[in-house]
């Protein structure tokens, strides 16, 4: 019996290890000008446990989460903080770690949720690949008006929409 | 040289800011879910027939989610007789119903409504739920956030009861309609290097009253400065002054000081 638990840590270990790694994300905060603005955002954003700390460009209102080894990432949260500061998500894009990760479908599973790329025919991912997020209310409503009809079939809590950048 | 021209324009548009913290009208934004903030509100006048007049307005604004924000209010005064005396509370809701956000711009609507319970003396025609007058109030906000400027536009309804001491004044207006029209710019700093920068805004208003039961009328003028400090610590100070009016009302000018201090996810 031990010896099957220990199996198993070791294949959940692996597993792990083979995983792609959500490194940091770049994202804007919409509708804000003014520091007391950004300051509310970050405030917000420091309260999500899966980030490890924040760097600011308060010029751009844009900010650099950067994630906690082997998060698991939860883009809603994030849409729900920046709106809760009394914003909109502008754009956010994912840094992802791959160590030569075949894909199917030009899909990829990271924590029960399903990451389509909407790019032309991508079979292999390798090294560090930047993914925008495209689902709704993680653009503009003017750019997400582009996406929409190409995303719907893929749309819901267990998937996440990205181009890559 | 097209090229470095529409970089420079770029770099000009990012840098650009705006606010829409309105000294004496509030915007269709709402402050950020989870935070709750403290104001002293200061009111100056003085008359020669009344003298010099002071009001402390200590106010708690709680924002309950990205829609909703609430404040109370109490009102300490000696405008209704010789010595400083509690006048009562009022409390403000404001429901933010849309938002449209894009880069550095944004487009607001909320819905407000306002309930007040004084004790004072009624002694002017004026319905003012903010420390005179007991009563209901409901209105519209619209904001517009474009670049460096932010426009803002109120329109609302005011009903007065009777006070908790003294009924309405036989003759007087008993509900007025009230409107008011904000521009906000921001001064300094022109480029930001950390939250700690203070920024410095500078704000012009206009807001007017109507009671078409006694078809009096005022409008008003309030020019104003903020100082922002910490991201965190504000500091207001205006004057208003009635460009025209005939209303029966305490004052027609008041010097205006706030202090204020906004706590982050305070719970």
């Amino acid at each position: 019996m031990k010896k099957i638990i220990s199996l198993v840590a070791l294949a959940t270990t692996i597993s792990l290890a083979a995983q792609a790694q959500f490194t940091q994300a770049k994202l804007k905060a919409n509708g804000l000008t003014c520091s007391m603005c950004s300051f509310a955002t970050q405030k917000q954003l420091k309260t999500i446990s899966f980030i490890d700390s924040i760097g600011t460009d308060l010029n751009n209102t844009t900010f650099i989460l950067y994630f906690k080894k082997n998060a698991v990432i939860n883009s809603q949260l994030i849409k729900q903080k920046v709106q809760d500061a009394g914003f909109a998500v502008g754009m956010l894009v994912y840094s992802i770690e791959f160590k030569k990760e075949v894909l199917t479908n030009n899909q990829f599973k990271y924590n029960n949720t399903t990451y389509v790329i909407h790019s032309p025919n991508i079979t292999t991912l390798n090294g560090n690949v930047e993914f925008k997020v495209i689902d709704k209310e993680f653009v503009t409503a003017k750019e997400f008006k582009k996406y929409k009809k190409q995303i719907a079939s893929t749309t819901g809590n267990s998937y996440v929409n990205v181009i890559i950048q | 040289m097209k090229f470095s021209l529409i970089a420079t324009l770029c770099l000009v548009v990012n840098v650009i800011n705006a606010q829409e913290l309105y000294v004496a009208t509030e915007p269709a934004s709402n402050m950020a879910a989870q935070s709750i903030a403290v104001r002293l509100n200061n009111t100056v006048m003085h008359n020669s027939r009344l003298g010099t007049m002071y009001r402390l307005n200590p106010e708690v604004m709680w924002g309950v989610n990205k829609k909703l924000m609430l404040h109370a209010n109490g009102y300490f005064s000696n405008i209704h007789q010789q010595h400083i005396n509690g006048e009562g509370v009022s409390t403000y809701a404001k429901y933010r119903f849309l938002s449209v956000d894009n880069n550095h711009s944004h487009f607001r609507m909320a819905l407000y409504g306002k309930a007040a319970l004084i004790n004072n003396k009624l002694q002017y025609h004026e319905i003012n739920l903010s420390g005179d007058n007991s009563g209901l109030g409901a209105g519209l906000v619209a904001t517009q956030l474009l670049h460096k400027l932010a426009m803002s536009f109120t329109g609302g309804y005011a009903k007065a009861l009777n006070n908790s001491h003294d009924k309405l004044i036989i003759g007087a207006p008993n509900y007025g309609v009230n409107y008011s029209l904000s521009f906000g710019y921001l001064l300094l700093p022109t480029k930001y290097k950390t939250f700690n920068d203070p920024n410095f805004n500078v704000y012009v208003e206009f807001m007017g009253k109507n009671n078409p039961q006694e078809k009096t009328s005022f409008v008003d003028v309030f020019p104003a400065v903020q100082l922002i400090v910490r991201s965190n610590m504000r500091i207001d100070v205006g004057y208003r002054k009635q460009l025209v009016g005939n209303m029966l009302r305490v004052n027609n000018q008041e010097l205006f000081v706030r202090f204020e201090y906004t706590f982050f996810n305070a719970y």
